[in-house]
């Protein structure tokens, strides 16, 4: 086993912001104490254990906000879904360290190194900065991490080496606990390992002697893993409130992010998500996206979530979005990349087909994106319908016994008449076929009694119209023979 | 000297603009037969040229302006990619495109709202390479645009269709091919061919036109 510990030093400070670089100066306090300050604040001169009043003073545009353990753990938990795309086993430390178990993943990621670079970028990203420590135990980990040393052990032959150098304070302990080791003289965990155990245990409790044999891997140290909730949903306040649709880009590459760490980990899927931007005084704009076929690739869904924000008017300031994702479904192996009879490009050309839906839903809206059917009726009205595309089996054609037009007009268009003659763009039509009668429908609502004819002008434009043989005997054009 | 020059036209390389055998480079071999064999005898190689631009200009709707490409889109419903129509002008009567042949699941349709978001959807459809065919009818295009979407059609190997009015006949365009439609009498449709590459422009009358069968015109009911 190999543990990799994410200490998260500035978390109280953290998780007010979202992760931009430029951000304004912000500021934490508790007990009426500053107690984290972010790097703009820091650069103002703005430190940890100063009153806030003298750190506003400081800084007259800060933010200042009081420490909230309930964001923090929040935040945590965020962090440890976001983990999950890295391994399987994400354990929660709060207040605010992550432990990972990675062993299983350096093949995948190609070793420890790029796993290791692979994290922080991310983390860059979000805007945390965390310590690290690598060890084959947990507690080891975790001292390591807190200590501030990132260099890895890998073998449990090297940990006591390693942690023999540590200071006190670094042990996962209580408080009571450390100050009295410190009184006995202990200033490095290796002094504390060589206290005699029966005589430290009977004064200083059992809980030492433990964390010292966990740390070394000579007792077993069971973590809890990380279970995500199984509806995905998350939430991001903006620092300040956001006007434009460009400042909102990093809050939603920041939540597909992590949307996308949690299907990984839970080897799940998703077609369709909504994003909601909430406004202070008004209903949220709900967004919502949706793809052809299962996916979590992060990069495809950031990709039509932009499509979908470029068409995206905002009215009012947003100051918090929302991710939700819909059901999720299973994960659909891709076979089109690699087929080893090359028997057709089938799959990859049904792949682009999936795309070019979605970059029409996402830019026009989906219902601007249809197909067509026929439906067993008799009433032109009610003989078709459009659905929503989707990949069906080729359909066979219908036994047309009579001939139908290819334009249909969405609803029939009254034709002026001139001396009983119907007109169409005024010139008169000469009937050629009919009449066909179409008639009843009193089940539905659209009872209809007509008498259809194939009609054409002078000029050859062939249309389709009817009378209708009840109430008012007008002409109507139903049709173009296009 | 005679041999000689069989030889030199026999190269590859050289395109002759008459020859309707041999069309030109080898894109331009792709064609696709309009399925009426008077039209397929004048255009270069036997069809609407495969992955650019044909315009179809014709005056009012009605006039035989999809009839005109329904066997061609038929077949290539059925190639396994797909046809798109982008802004239609009315709803496509599913009964009767099945009917003439078309494989109506791999027939999409799109209502985009506006003008920029028509040309948008139309090269988007070209470009993805998904599209056998795409029927469009945008409301203006000018000179720029078209060009815009002869390049896609020709990366996307799709072939445009650009339902047109008349008017636009005296426009310049970067279409491989033009066809103005005529007015219809009876059993025959009057095509132009405005511009095609490789063969100079001409006129077509297509015969067994209309799918109707001719009857003895009625005397129109009375009213009442």
């Amino acid at each position: 086993m190999l543990w990799l510990c994410l200490h998260f030093r500035d978390l109280p400070v953290e998780c007010f912001s979202s992760g931009e670089e430029n951000a304004q100066p912000l500021f934490v306090s508790e007990a009426g104490r500053v107690i984290g300050a972010n790097r703009p604040a820091r650069h103002l001169g703005i430190r940890p254990g100063m009153l806030p009043t003298a750190a506003r003073a400081l800084s007259e545009a800060g933010l200042h906000r009081v420490r909230d353990p309930h964001r923090e753990r929040q935040t945590l938990e965020h962090l440890a879904t976001w983990a999950l795309q890295f391994t399987p086993r994400v354990s929660l430390q709060p207040p605010d360290t992550l432990l990972l178990e990675v062993a299983g993943s350096l093949h995948y990621f190609q070793g420890l190194e790029p796993l290791r670079q692979r994290i922080s970028a991310g983390l860059d990203r979000r805007g945390h900065r965390a310590g690290t420590g690598i060890a084959p135990t947990p507690t080891a980990a975790w001292m390591l991490a807190r200590a501030g040393d990132s260099t890895p052990v890998t073998t449990r032959a090297a940990v006591a080496e390693r942690l023999a150098p540590l200071p006190v304070h670094a042990l996962p302990l209580e408080k009571r606990v450390r100050d009295a080791l410190e009184g006995l003289g202990c200033e490095c965990v290796g002094a504390v390992r060589a206290l005699p155990s029966d005589g430290a245990t009977r004064r200083l409790g059992r809980p030492l002697l433990e964390t010292l044999q966990r740390a070394h891997g000579e007792r077993p140290d069971p973590r809890r893993n990380w279970q995500p909730p199984g509806q995905f949903e998350q939430h991001i306040d903006c620092p300040e409130a956001v006007a434009n649709v460009a400042g909102l880009h990093p809050l939603t590459q920041q939540l597909l992010d992590t949307l996308c760490g949690h299907l990984r980990e839970r080897d799940t899927a998703i077609m369709r998500l909504w994003f909601m931007l909430r406004h202070r005084d008004r209903d949220p704009t709900c967004l919502p996206v949706g793809v052809m076929s299962p996916t979590r690739d992060a990069s495809h869904l950031k990709w039509l979530v932009e499509r979908r924000f470029e068409r995206l008017e905002l009215t009012a300031d947003v100051t918090a979005v929302t991710l939700r994702a819909g059901r999720f479904h299973a994960m659909q192996a891709a076979s089109g990349a690699f087929d080893l009879l090359d028997r057709d490009d089938q799959p990859a050309r049904d792949a682009n087909w999936e795309t070019l839906i979605e970059t029409f839903d996402s830019r026009l809206g989906e219902e601007r994106v249809c197909m067509i059917t026929p439906m067993a009726e008799h009433r032109p009205e009610r003989a078709w319908a459009y659905r929503r595309p989707e990949k069906a089996d080729s359909s066979a054609p219908p036994p047309c016994t009579v001939a139908r037009p290819a334009w249909l007009l969405e609803r029939p268009l009254p034709l002026r008449s001139r001396q009983g003659r119907p007109q169409y763009d005024n010139a008169p039509l000469v009937l050629e076929t009919g009449p066909e009668r179409i008639e009843t429908g009193w089940w539905d609502g659209l009872d209809v009694t007509r008498d259809y004819y194939h009609a054409c002008t002078a000029e050859g434009r062939r249309v389709w119209i009817f009378r209708n043989r009840r109430g008012q005997r007008d002409w109507y054009l139903h049709g173009i023979f296009a | 000297m005679k041999e000689a020059i069989h030889e030199l036209l026999d190269q590859p390389g050289i395109w002759r603009a008459n020859d309707p055998q041999r069309g030109g480079s080898d894109a331009a071999l792709d064609h696709i037969p309009s399925g009426f064999a008077a039209l397929d005898r004048v255009l270069p190689g036997g069809g609407f040229p495969g992955n650019s631009l044909t315009e179809i200009l014709h005056e009012g709707h009605g006039v035989g302006e999809l009839r005109l490409v329904m066997p061609a889109l038929a077949r290539l419903s059925r190639s396994g990619r797909w046809i798109a129509m982008i802004a239609p002008p009315f709803v496509p009567y599913a009964p009767a495109l099945a009917a003439q042949g078309i494989d109506l699941s791999r027939l999409l349709i799109v209502h985009p709202g506006d003008q920029p978001q028509a040309l948008w959807s139309i090269e988007q459809a070209l470009r993805s390479g998904t599209c056998a065919a795409v029927l469009a009818w945008p409301s203006r295009c000018d000179d720029r645009s078209l060009r815009r979407l002869q390049l896609a059609a020709e990366s996307g190997d799709s072939v445009a269709l650009l339902f047109r009015d008349a008017a636009a006949a005296q426009e310049r365009s970067p279409a491989a091919l033009r066809l103005a439609l005529g007015e219809s009498s009876g059993q025959q449709l009057n095509l132009r061919v405005l511009k095609c590459r490789g063969t100079p422009p001409g006129s077509v009358a297509l015969d067994s036109w209309s799918t109707a069968p001719v009857r003895t015109q009625q005397p129109l009911p009375l009213e009442g």
